[in-house]
């Protein structure tokens, strides 16, 4: 007989409130097309859409808070189904925190957007809502059915998302590209957790561990086949090729959400993974991790020059950063993975922001996605142009932004564990990335606009959204670990933060 | 070496003034819809580097206060990066440090930095035909003022690259800011990209020399701390591929010396990344004279002497630059004679001087780089900021072709550029002739392979750079007038804002050289001799190799001799060529044109880095990456290969094999998957 499960609310609550929100929006939306007047205005479908995302950042903002509550309780709580599946700690409330955070800053990039669209619908917000339960169980989830249940729940309603604007041809094709090619790594990654369990009996992280033998060839093949799944979710050379291609034809807050939040989650689970399932010191594993960073780092920065597409070049700046995290996978060490957990946050802002940037210029069923559509913008919308400028110049990797900070972060880690040939490589692919980085603050300040402007306003949620990140760009590169504001009692040592979350996973 | 440090609070608002300035302008430029007044923006722009001026001067006060040995103030801000615990912990502080050599570096950045901004208020003013041109120009010269400053304060190194990557980021927001003209933004992109390949230097000399300190135990990057733990770390070995010359195993602080000379060499316009310094004229010509004369370009000399003591200990690398140094002397010299642009002859003695200054640090003799380091600043920066009061009464014309006799028409800037030209020749009482002979006296007892070799070469440069100013000069404001009479007669000298920096730019080509009389001087009996080379004496406590004995006093008389002679001789013979005999040098121009042509092709190293570095890293990017590799490779031979060959073998089994791109992917997947597989179980 099967116990009943032991559900203890607060384990659950960040995933209760997400995944009830998204259900609240359906329902909402179902609604509030029917009806004629609410609040004195009529219903329109763009007016229906500005609702249900501030239900769906309302839901978020509820889940955040939980979350916060939770780290800073610094508790260990595990939910369990017949096995201990989920589980609820600081490094999982670190990630869950964020993911959260970029999941209110998506809705806000889309509202707009999606008006200008004409797919401002609520199922949008409904999915995102989804595939943030998904994401959030992922990173807590300490038995390899819980990965799995976790990735599927946040992939799946991203392929739908992929293909959201449905009368283009290019989305349609990213997101048919995404689902083929996302079920095959799927299947590699089932597969792996197969062969895991034929050779250790069990799926749970603690058992795996004990039960674990390196030597053994079927144990190595699942470990392997595993590491093939997350390295394509987090699109690591060689399983990345999907990612620009996906990236240029899904609509631009839900390529932002994607090469943002699916990394962080993927590579949170990866990190739990790898310290709690395998043993991070394990030798092969760090070779493996180090082949994946070299050529993530070459392949991914060499093609982001020739790139004539935004979202194109920032896929393939993504695959490099994806590059630079695995450095601190090599490591091993409790300051590795702390300085991922950190580049974690400082990728989410600025590449949330460049994409917001993007997601601003768009025009009515036009995206401002080449190359040549910032000519001039430094003219026309001087405060976008400096917002892209800050960060590009992040990405790059330039000190005095966060950029810098995470590199330089990560950097010293691989030193510290006598590395030198992979910092290095960072140090030059950073270089050559400053080819295509800088070339849009070139042509922003540099060229003469190409055309008029059609759009000059801005919506309120992509303004604030956009100085968020602006904000939180600067203040970690300045500040990662202090508390700038202090004749305001505010605390924000977002490096201590990282550091303290990953001891959950080094300390038993 | 310095002990101790005393706190000074205001020290940091000597960066930070022009950074709430360019912040400000940046604020105004995004919020407010319609241009600023004139007055505010200068108001704002001028008053923040001369409150940098001002704090500097207090700071500087202060510290000559102070004994000689703990003439050190810092300024800690806060903790700027705290990693790791325990045994892993690393910190890295948001701090400040004012020590002599910090002190010269910043009088000389602000000071000058202020003159120029003054000047810039007149030469921009008729940029109000762009809308907020003047004001842009204005935010983006506060940022570069913040950036150099925060490099010569900075106490450790990551701080400093802080401020080296943003003085790189703004000279080449400034080199194109009259974007229109596509050449100018092209340069502005070759400034940046030939200074990130110097970057790179320095950051792998900063990796290399904290994995040794970190694993002596220290892991730091603040200059006080490398210095005091250096020793510990002086005689590591580095293993380097055995291919390399003189290996397989090098002493590290060579190694490291010359990564972070590498990165000198791209922010000092040093052979072979001195590529990006001609273009950089593009800019307007108070950007050139503040970046491109006085300050930015200097970086590179002073990261080296703030690294002495590390030069101090790896004599090869110092040997290198000391080459290095004569060489890009040498050439710039060379082709300083064969320009017609104005600006593009100072621009290539701005690389030959700086040339001079390498030449000295590289024979151990860093006050020696650092006294004609600030001499050239005030020099170069008069003789760029005439030539801008040139060009503004010549209406934007540079050539200099089309000048001569302007010493009537514009008299006040005649005079002043000349005392400019006088002084960096070397002729004697000017600041030039001290600064310089210093240098010459150094390579003449120089340690290095060569050294006689090199003092000669230093010589002969030293007689050239008076022969290209002064035939720059001849051709300018002396001679027939070549320029159209209509433009002649409206030639006016420049308003008030733009004389004064002048006329106190020209003073202090003047007088700054007195600050440094050579040593031997103090046998003449009216100096010191303890005083006698007080600019020396105040920067020993922080530099390597100060207690070196001089050379003999009557050898140094016969050198100071010399140069002399060599600058007599080149300004002679420019007054011979250019003003008696104006046919020669279109003679001796037409008997060697091969030779012309050479020089005036600046030895092809444009073409020559296109075809070796250029055209093949976007053929790899290109080609081999994305057509070759992703398209090519994997679709046509390996899946339709495959699938040619699967074909071929069941003909009629499979009927359609599509060759869609999800194809391809999944089968570079695979391959994958069986490297890591094979990488995993091995």
């Amino acid at each position: 007989m099967i116990a009943p499960p032991e559900i203890s609310p607060s384990v659950l609550a960040p995933i209760g409130f997400t995944a009830i929100g998204a259900m609240v929006i359906l329902v909402q939306d179902a609604l509030l097309t029917r009806g004629s007047s609410l609040l004195g205005r009529r219903v329109t479908p763009a007016y229906a859409g500005t609702l249900n995302a501030f239900t769906a950042m309302l839901f978020l903002s509820l889940a955040l808070y939980v979350t916060v509550v939770a780290f800073a309780s610094g508790d260990s709580l595990v939910f369990q189904l017949a096995n201990p599946v989920y589980q609820q700690d600081r490094f999982g409330s670190f990630a869950t925190a964020l993911l959260v955070v970029v999941g209110i800053l998506t809705c806000a990039l889309s509202v707009s957007y999606l008006s200008e669209l004409g797919i401002n619908h609520g199922a949008y917000y409904a999915l995102v809502l989804a595939s943030i339960t998904g994401a959030i169980f992922l990173v807590g989830a300490i038995d390899l059915l819980g990965v799995y249940v976790g990735l599927e729940l946040m992939t799946i309603p991203i392929y739908v998302l992929a293909g959201f604007d449905r009368a283009r041809l290019r989305s349609n094709e990213a997101a048919i590209k995404y689902f083929v090619i996302g079920s095959f790594a799927t299947a590699i990654l089932l597969y792996g957790m197969a062969l895991i369990y034929g050779a250790t009996g069990t799926t749970s992280f603690g058992a795996i561990r004990d039960a674990f033998d390196p030597t053994s060839p079927v144990a190595m093949l699942g470990v392997g086949l595993i590491l093939i799944g997350f390295a394509f979710k987090i699109a690591s050379v060689p399983f990345h090729q999907w990612a620009p291609d996906v990236y240029e034809g899904a609509p631009a807050p839900i390529t932002a959400y994607m090469s943002v939040a699916v990394k962080a989650a993927a590579f949170t689970a990866l990190l739990r993974f790898v310290a709690t399932a395998i043993g991070p010191e394990t030798e092969q594993l760090s070779d493996v991790f180090a082949a994946f960073a070299v050529l993530s780092m070459i392949v991914g920065n060499l093609m982001a020059v020739i790139q004539e597409n935004v979202k194109r070049m920032l896929a393939y700046s993504s695959i490099g950063h994806a590059g630079a995290l695995l450095i601190g996978l090599v490591t091993g060490s409790p300051g590795g993975y702390a300085a991922i957990a950190f580049y974690l946050v400082v990728y989410a802002f600025m590449n949330l922001g460049a994409f917001g940037v993007v997601i601003a210029l768009a025009r009515r069923g036009q995206e401002c996605e080449r190359v040549d559509d910032f000519a001039g913008l430094a003219r026309t919308r001087p405060g976008l142009a400096a917002a892209m400028t800050l960060f590009m110049l992040s990405l790059a990797g330039i000190p005095g932004t966060a950029g810098f900070m995470a590199k330089f972060n990560l950097i010293v880690v691989a030193i510290r564990a006598d590395m030198i040939w992979l910092p290095i490589t960072l140090v030059v692919t950073s270089v050559i990335s400053l080819f295509y980085y800088l070339r849009i603050p070139v042509l922003m300040t540099m060229r003469e606009p190409s055309e008029p402007p059609s759009r000059t306003g801005i919506a309120s949620g992509e303004a604030l959204a956009l100085c968020l990140c602006a904000a939180v760009v600067l203040f970690l590169g300045f500040f990662p670990n202090h508390g700038m504001l202090p004749w305001l009692g505010l605390e924000l040592p977002v490096l201590d933060w990282a550091s303290d979350s990953v001891t959950d996973l080094f300390g038993s | 070496m310095v002990t101790g440090g005393t706190e000074f609070d205001l020290l940091h608002w000597i960066p930070l003034a022009p950074l709430f300035a360019a912040v400000l302008h940046g604020v105004l430029l995004v919020v407010v819809r319609r241009t600023v007044s004139e007055w505010i923006t200068v108001a704002i722009s001028c008053g923040a580097i001369t409150a940098s001026f001002v704090i500097s001067c207090a700071a500087f006060a202060r510290m000559v206060r102070l004994p000689d040995e703990s003439r050190l103030l810092v300024d800690h801000l806060y903790t700027w990066i705290g990693a790791g615990v325990g045994s892993q912990a690393f910190s890295t502080e948001l701090a400040f440090q004012f020590d002599p050599l910090s002190a010269v570096m910043t009088l000389v950045v602000s000071g000058v930095g202020a003159l120029i901004h003054f000047y810039s208020w007149g030469y921009m003013k008729e940029d109000e035909r762009e809308d907020k041109g003047f004001q842009r120009f204005f935010c983006y010269l506060n940022l570069f003022s913040f950036a150099m400053l925060l490099l010569v304060l900075a106490d450790n190194l990551v701080l400093m690259f802080l401020g080296w990557e943003g003085v790189g980021l703004c000279s080449y927001l400034l080199i194109g800011f009259w974007y229109s003209d596509r050449n100018n933004a092209y340069a502005g992109s070759k400034a940046f990209i030939v200074n990130r390949i110097g970057d790179l230097g320095f950051i792998v000399g900063m990796l290399l020399l904290f994995s040794m300190l970190a694993e002596a135990g220290h892991p730091t990057v603040g200059f006080q701390d490398i210095e005091r733990y250096f020793a510990q770390i002086a005689d590591v070995e580095l293993d380097l591929p055995a291919w390399l010359p003189g290996g397989p195993s090098y002493r590290a602080v060579n190694v490291v010396g010359l990564c972070f000379f590498i990165g000198a060499c791209g922010k000092s316009a040093q052979i072979p990344l001195h590529v990006w310094l001609p273009d950089a004229m593009a800019g307007p010509t108070p950007v050139s004279a503040l970046i491109h004369a006085a300050t930015m370009v200097t970086a590179g000399v002073y990261l080296v002497c703030r690294m002495s003591f590390l030069y101090a200990a790896a004599p090869e690398a110092s040997a290198i630059i000391a080459w290095t140094g004569a060489l890009t002397a040498a050439l710039g010299a060379v082709l300083a004679l064969v320009q017609t642009d104005i600006k593009k002859v100072l621009a290539y003695s701005t690389m030959s001087q700086l040339g001079f200054m390498f030449v000295a640090v590289g024979c151990g003799a860093y006050a020696a780089a650092m006294f004609h380091l600030a001499t050239h600043a005030f020099m170069q920066a008069l003789l760029f900021l005439a030539a801008g009061s040139v060009i503004l009464a010549m209406q934007h014309e540079q050539n200099i072709d089309a000048m001569g006799g302007l010493r009537r028409r514009i008299p006040r800037t005649h005079w002043t550029f000349l005392i400019g030209a006088l002084a960096l020749s070397g002729v004697l009482p000017f600041a030039g002739f001290f600064s310089k002979d210093a240098i010459l006296v150094a390579a003449y007892g120089a340690e290095v392979a060569g050294g006689p070799w090199l003092y000669r070469l230093m010589l002969a440069t030293a007689g050239l750079t008076a022969l290209y100013l002064f035939r720059l000069y001849f051709r300018v404001f002396r001679g027939k007038g070549r320029a159209p009479r209509g433009l002649r007669d409206r030639m006016e000298d420049p308003p008030g804002s733009m004389v004064v920096p002048l006329y106190v730019l020209s003073g202090l080509a003047i007088f700054a050289g007195l600050a440094g009389f050579p040593q031997a001087w103090g046998d003449l009996g009216w100096v010191d001799i303890e005083e006698s080379n007080s600019f020396a004496n105040f920067l020993a406590p922080v530099l390597a190799g100060s207690e070196r004995e001089g050379l003999a006093h009557e050898i140094e008389y016969r050198l100071t001799l010399r140069a002399v002679l060599a600058a007599i001789t080149g300004t002679g013979l420019a007054w011979w060529l250019y003003l008696q005999r104006p046919t020669w040098p279109e003679k001796i121009r037409s008997s060697f044109h091969r030779l012309h042509h050479v020089l005036v092709a600046k030895f092809w190293v444009d073409e020559i880095y296109g075809v070796l570095l250029v055209r093949p890293l976007v053929a790899i990017s290109d080609r081999l990456l994305y057509r070759g590799i992703d398209a090519g490779l994997i679709d046509g031979l390996l899946v339709n290969g495959v699938a040619r060959s699967i074909r071929a073998l069941a003909a009629n089994g499979l009927r359609y094999v599509q060759s869609g791109l999800i194809q391809a992917y999944m089968f570079l997947m695979l391959v994958g998957a069986v490297a890591i597989v094979a990488l995993l179980m091995r």
